[in-house]
């Protein structure tokens, strides 16, 4: 699991960038992941699921976020919520 | 590739355990093989840097395991080199401790290979987020690793719904 309780701000601005980043460009993944080999495809859904530990120890260490931050932390929860079915579907093909 | 064989033939029949030659098979096959040689990197992804490589549009899935595993998961420390973490994911295949399972999820041309063993990586390589237990994945259809990192045991992955322990 990821830990970013002793996290430094630049980390933690490291983490809220790529977790946005990677939540965006979320949907135009599931519409190409099928094409994809087995490796790509499970490395790929792999990786997400350390990504979404990452978003939740972010969550964890908000309190020691500053302002801008937060409001990322904000933009981020609101991502998470418009691609939790795609996030869904890529965790589905572990199963 | 006939270690390959031996792999779909476990999965195709669940009510046999593996014997402890074709567990040697397999940990044999599994430390011959490397990563896929190049890989598509997410946007969010590019940019990255860590132990002198840069992510691009493409690169190795190797580095490209290795500069997430140091950058976003802290697993490894910067100035790991791809052969050294290669190496680690080897070690834990070919440790004692290594438990083996098959399964494949549906979407999956040929079954995966999931690997649990107690993480030996050395202190000086340790990142800050370093986890109790290795965990590898290897993939029948490409022969590959398709990744390799700390977790904190073995319910801490998620598993093909047929999946099940070799022995």
């Amino acid at each position: 699991m990821a830990k970013v309780g002793s996290a430094t701000q630049e980390r933690i601005d490291l983490l809220l960038a790529q977790a946005l980043g990677a939540y965006e460009e979320l949907p135009a993944v599931v519409r190409e992941i099928h094409g994809w080999s087995d490796a790509e495809r499970m490395s790929y859904v792999y990786d997400w699921f350390l990504l979404e530990q990452r978003v939740q120890e972010l969550e964890r260490s908000s309190a020691k976020m500053n302002p801008k931050q937060r409001r990322r932390l904000e933009d981020l929860r609101d991502t998470v919520k418009s691609h939790r079915d795609e996030a869904e579907l890529v965790k589905s093909l572990a199963a | 590739m006939v270690t390959d064989e031996i792999i779909i033939e476990l999965h195709a029949n669940p009510d046999r355990e593996a014997s402890e030659a074709e567990i040697r098979a397999i940990r044999k096959r599994l430390t011959g093989v490397g990563f896929l040689e190049e890989t598509r990197i997410p946007p969010s992804s590019r940019g990255l840097s860590a132990s002198g490589h840069t992510l691009g549009e493409r690169e190795s899935s190797l580095v490209h395991h290795l500069v997430r595993r140091i950058v976003l998961d802290e697993q490894w420390t910067d100035g790991t080199t791809p052969e050294q973490y290669l190496a680690d994911l080897r070690a834990a295949v070919e440790d004692s401790s290594a438990r083996f399972g098959v399964g494949k999820p549906p979407g999956n041309g040929a079954p995966l290979v999931y690997v649990f063993a107690d993480n030996h990586v050395p202190q000086r390589r340790r990142g800050r987020c370093a986890e109790p237990s290795m965990f590898v994945l290897y993939g029948v259809a490409d022969g590959v690793i398709i990744t390799g990192h700390m977790v904190s045991g073995t319910d801490a992955v998620r598993k093909a719904d047929d999946f099940r322990w070799l022995r």
